[in-house]
């Protein structure tokens, strides 16, 4: 095709965009952006259902419900199932992967652990293939 | 194609930059004002870092409450006592009446003690909301 080449100066100077300036303000804007980001870690996420501890107590003299008690004991936190004690996620794990799922399990955490630790048996119960995981505030310290 | 006419060949080829420039620009003002959004909901606390559940599917606009590792909650950067938490949720519960729903998403630091998290817990359960998410950091090394 041909477009005309020196027909007229009206015709060039509507042809020519100023891409240039165009340029140097998308650079600008990218500058900004990179300078400005902010490095944020992927997050990810646990769902546990919310059960009151009243109900969570009402269910076990008819179902027996599988509690995992997330407390300090003898000075160090840990994990307690069924009179058992775990003192690492990986070992509590590796239990919680030998019993039945559908009956689904309680993690009842203790107001003296770490936020991190408890979130760490909501974690083994979700890899140990549970899907019915409550969790259930104990409202004392220690685990009842 | 007719493009023997000058006039028609004119208005092919000369670009609009001023409409370019404004779509540019209203892209540029969604992005700064999400991005805002976002830093605004999210405190700066350590998550716990857990891989999380892949099956959980990202929420649409949750309401998003932090807690610190001093046991502080924190909504939309504003930092907020227990009852503040509740009326906070207690208004978006009511404007969502007959919708899916509140969604509630805890960010709770890994070194709070979990009382916090318990006593936030048993407020939403009096709320009547059953169901929440507890958002870890992804490691970055897979865990074994």
């Amino acid at each position: 095709m041909r477009f005309g080449h020196g027909k007229s100066a009206a015709r060039r100077r509507v042809m020519r965009p100023e891409l240039t300036s165009l340029i140097d303000v998308i650079f600008l804007l990218l500058i900004y952006f990179f300078l400005s980001t902010t490095y944020a870690a992927p997050e990810s996420a646990l769902e546990p259902a919310l059960l009151a501890q009243r109900e969570a107590a009402g269910r076990s003299a008819d179902l027996q419900p599988q509690i995992v008690d997330a407390a300090i004991v003898d000075g160090a936190p840990a994990y307690t199932i069924s009179g058992q004690t775990f003192r690492d996620a990986r070992s509590l794990g590796a239990m919680l992967r030998t019993l039945p799922k559908d009956m689904g399990v309680f993690i009842r955490s203790a107001g003296d652990v770490t936020v991190g630790w408890t979130v760490g048996a909501v974690q083994a119960a979700t890899d140990a293939g549970f899907t019915r995981i409550t969790y259930v505030p104990a409202r004392s310290g220690g685990p009842q | 194609m007719r493009l023997h006419d000058p006039a028609l060949r004119e208005r092919i080829i000369e670009p609009d930059l001023i409409s370019l420039v404004d779509v540019v620009f209203i892209l540029i003002i969604f992005f700064l004002t999400t991005s805002a959004l976002v830093d605004r909901m999210r405190a700066k606390v350590d998550l716990p870092v857990e891989r999380g559940d892949p099956s959980v599917v990202e929420a649409r606009s949750p309401m998003v409450i932090n807690i610190t590792a001093n046991g502080r909650y924190i909504i939309e950067e504003r930092e907020m006592t227990l009852d503040g938490v509740v009326r906070a949720v207690r208004q978006q519960v009511d404007n969502r009446e007959g919708d899916l729903g509140v969604q509630i998403s805890v960010r709770p630091d890994r070194a709070a003690p979990a009382v916090h998290l318990n006593r936030l817990a048993d407020a939403l359960l009096e709320m009547g909301v059953a169901t929440w998410r507890l958002a870890t950091e992804v490691p970055r090394s897979p865990v074994p």
